[in-house]
């Protein structure tokens, strides 16, 4: 069947890619098609030549087709059916075409079958979607115009803890805390007044269990949408997504605090592009504005970089590199000013799925302040050690000349003394009593320099540390009186009272029993020597803190100006008393060097004819060295 | 020096001392008192003498080898058969136990009397004709 009025357009139809066909208007019969019409619904350009467009729509979709009118308002989308009864998506496109025999249309078809397919997945995901929500935590909410609730999705029971109906006719309102209600009824009134967009708030809601929830809900007024005719909230309970999001917020509050006190800078190098990026804190620690160009590359950041560091921390950094390890270093920073800076510098590498390492992220911090206290620290300890060996070597160098010089007087004194004690037992033949007592005279000399050799020892040793001394618990009290009876005879010698006036009762005390000793001796022994009549007395008295002893005499009494230099090692009064007594002028220079080695003090009041009064002030608890230089003497 | 022959029963003292003169004069005291007297300059002299000796006299700082290694050496030759009195001319506490540890039953500091010397070795050696 031809109809003349396709004839013009025929050689269309033959070539056209697409399905195409014209359509007589008032019958919607097809007057003519072009082969790949026929094609794509399956029939031979014969058979759909002759067809009605009607006869392509599937009986459910005929009657729409029939009141969309007119046959020949063929545009649009259109579910039609092949052949075989499948389904077939087109999309048509009429257009009236001027025939000689009268009106036609050409109508031209695109296959969207495909497209058709997704659209209807998409709508079942959607229908699927919404399903989702009426069940899940989301909960629909919609209000007329005055906030009272119209409808409530089946999910409010277990995100709200309401049934559904329990909210009907009731104001939304009523549900939110006090504290929010202002914020949440201008946030409604604004949303009533703006028919357009999404209005979304937070709020926190009473759930039906009691306690306050914030929810999260995003508003829409369809008041004047026919379908609606109301406000539609979408709310969901965000309260453990606020909660976590608040301890995150504080823990990068505290972050940021802690980074930003401490002066912490953040760095993040993109390694294959080579690019850094810095915190404003990165700049500080290098001594440059935060405005200023930041070192944009691996290469030109160790500009930055203490020369001497430089290359260590090079070859540290593409070490961590290549073995994606974590990376801690000190280095120094050289600032535009030329001031050095110490740095300590955290950083991680992240790598690719092939181990490329891509990027690397750190901190740095500046710790000069840590690194020059260090320093300090070290050359201190450097110096006291070098103080110390040079104290230790010096004291044993002392120590070894003092050995040395003991044993060479002693033994030509030991020589002197055994050769006098030979003549004056006459063996080498008998001597005159002058004889004799030029003898006895060499025997008393030699015996007085044994003693200076003593005394000189002493003083060395006296000039000791504190490791030297054994402390231990001792009783001062029996110390002291043991010392009275030791001179007593020396006292009743010379006729003078010896006393001792003290606590009868046990005192304790903490001390090296032998110096304290020692210088108790030479103090008593001192006052007998010097005081022709009258009496030594020896005083003790304590307090929780510390022994006092006296050693007070009625001699002499030594003038103001000798007081002050009777503690220099070799002084003597310049009298011919003092030279009768003898001595080597170090007793009481060793006595107050003792006194003090244990940790207190010797001093002398007198007054010239009024007799002295020497004190002696001890801690009942001895000085120890601490536990660090215990440890270090340990470790010498 | 040799060896006394010794018919006579006095007991023998090796005075192992480097300075002349204090070891002519424990030569002189000793003697005196009855005593035969071996005099050495040092360990290295001494040693030879040790098995015909009673007692020995021995200085602690001494040349060469010291006295108090002497001592050990002794000690540790004769037991208590062969008693050693340490004579030093160091004062120190330090030094008297290193003598006793050493071996020796007493030590002297120089200088000494002659009467603490005769109190030192009388109880370990008395002449039969001591005063």
């Amino acid at each position: 069947m031809s109809d003349q009025r396709c004839a013009h357009y025929r050689p269309f139809l033959d070539s056209s890619p697409w399905p195409s066909w014209i359509v007589d208007p008032g019958t919607g019969a097809i007057l003519g098609a072009g082969e790949e019409a026929a094609r794509c619904y399956g029939y031979s350009r014969q058979e759909f030549t002759g067809m009605r467009l009607r006869d392509l729509v599937p009986p459910d979709e005929a009657e729409g087709f029939r009141l969309s009118g007119h046959d020949a308002k063929t545009a649009g989308r259109w579910k039609h059916l092949r052949k075989d009864g499948s389904a077939l998506w087109v999309e048509l496109f009429s257009r009236e075409i001027a025939c000689p025999d009268g009106s036609a249309c050409l109508v031209i078809a695109h296959d969207i079958s495909a497209l058709m397919e997704s659209e209807d997945a998409s709508r079942r995901s959607e229908a699927r979607f919404r399903s989702l929500i009426e069940n899940a935590t989301d909960v629909i909410t919609v209000l007329d115009a005055t906030g009272v609730i119209i409808y409530e999705s089946p999910s409010a029971g277990r995100s709200l803890g309401y049934q559904p109906e329990e909210m009907l006719g009731r104001r939304a309102i009523d549900f939110i805390h006090p504290d929010d209600v202002p914020a949440t009824q201008a946030a409604l009134a604004r949303a009533m007044a703006d028919p357009s967009g999404t209005h979304v708030l937070e709020y926190r809601i009473r759930h039906g269990d009691g306690t306050w929830r914030v929810r999260e809900g995003s508003g829409r007024n369809l008041l004047h949408d026919p379908n609606v005719r109301g406000f539609v909230i979408n709310s969901r309970d965000i309260t453990e997504r606020k909660q976590a999001e608040e301890a995150l917020r504080a823990a990068e509050e505290r972050r940021r605090f802690a980074m930003e006190a401490a002066g912490v800078g953040v760095w993040d190098w993109d390694v294959l592009e080579d690019t850094i990026s810095w915190s404003k804190e990165m700049y500080l620690l290098h001594g440059l504005s935060a405005g200023s160009p930041p070192a944009v590359s691996f290469d030109s950041y160790f500009d930055l970089v203490h020369p001497q560091d430089r290359e260590a921390l090079i070859a540290a950094i593409q070490e961590v590199l290549r073995r994606g390890t974590n990376y801690r270093r000190e280095f120094r920073v050289v600032w535009p000013d030329g001031s050095v800076h110490w740095l300590a510098g955290r950083a991680r590498v992240f790598k690719d799925e092939s181990g490329r390492a891509v990027r690397m992220t750190g901190i740095a911090m500046d710790i000069s302040e840590q690194k020059a206290a260090e320093q300090e620290r070290m050359e201190l300890l450097q110096r006291e050690r070098q103080a110390r060996e040079e104290a230790e070597r010096a004291s044993r160098a002392k120590t070894n000349f003092l050995a040395v010089v003991s044993h060479e007087l002693r033994t030509p004194l030991a020589s002197i003394i055994s050769f006098s004690e030979l003549l004056q037992e006459e063996m080498a033949g008998p001597l005159t009593d002058h004889q004799k007592q030029h003898v006895q005279r060499i025997s008393d000399s030699a015996w007085h320099l044994t003693d200076l050799v003593g005394e000189i020892l002493e003083f060395s040793r006296g000039e000791t540390g504190p490791e030297e001394l054994r402390i231990q618990r001792e009783d001062a009290s029996a110390l002291v009186q043991q010392v009275v009876q030791e001179t007593a005879a020396q006292a009743a010698a010379r006729n003078l009272s010896l006393r001792f006036a003290g606590p009868g009762e046990e005192v304790p005390v903490e001390t090296d029993r032998l110096k304290l000793r020692q210088i108790l001796l030479n103090l008593v022994s001192n006052a007998i020597k010097f005081t022709h009549a009258g009496e030594v007395r020896v005083e003790l008295e304590h307090d929780d803190r510390e022994l006092v002893l006296r050693v007070v005499d009625t001699g002499p009494g030594i003038s103001e100006h000798d007081q002050a230099q009777i503690f220099d090692a070799f002084w003597q009064a310049e009298s011919p008393m003092t030279r009768r007594s003898g001595g080597t002028g170090l007793g009481l220079s060793i006595a107050r060097q003792l006194a003090r080695l244990l940790g207190g003090e010797l001093t002398v009041s007198s007054e010239l004819g009024a007799g002295s009064t020497f004190t002696l002030r001890v801690p009942r608890r001895a000085l120890r060295p601490t536990p660090e230089e215990g440890a270090d003497h340990a470790g010498d | 020096m040799p060896v006394t022959e010794s018919a006579s029963t006095a007991p023998v003292v090796l005075v192992v001392e480097d300075n002349d003169a204090f070891r002519q004069a424990l030569h002189e005291i000793l003697t005196k008192r009855g005593f035969e007297v071996l005099l050495a300059e040092s360990a290295d002299q001494g040693v030879g003498y040790l098995d015909a000796v009673d007692l020995v006299l021995l200085d602690g700082m001494l040349p060469g080898r010291d006295g108090w290694d002497f001592c050990r050496e002794i000690r540790q030759r004769y037991g208590n058969a062969l008693p050693v009195v340490m004579i030093t001319a160091r004062a120190e506490p330090e030094i008297r136990d290193r003598s006793l540890e050493a071996g020796a039953v007493a030590c002297l500091v120089k200088p000494f009397r002659v009467g603490d010397l005769m109190n030192a070795l009388h109880p370990l050696v008395r002449p039969a004709t001591s005063d």
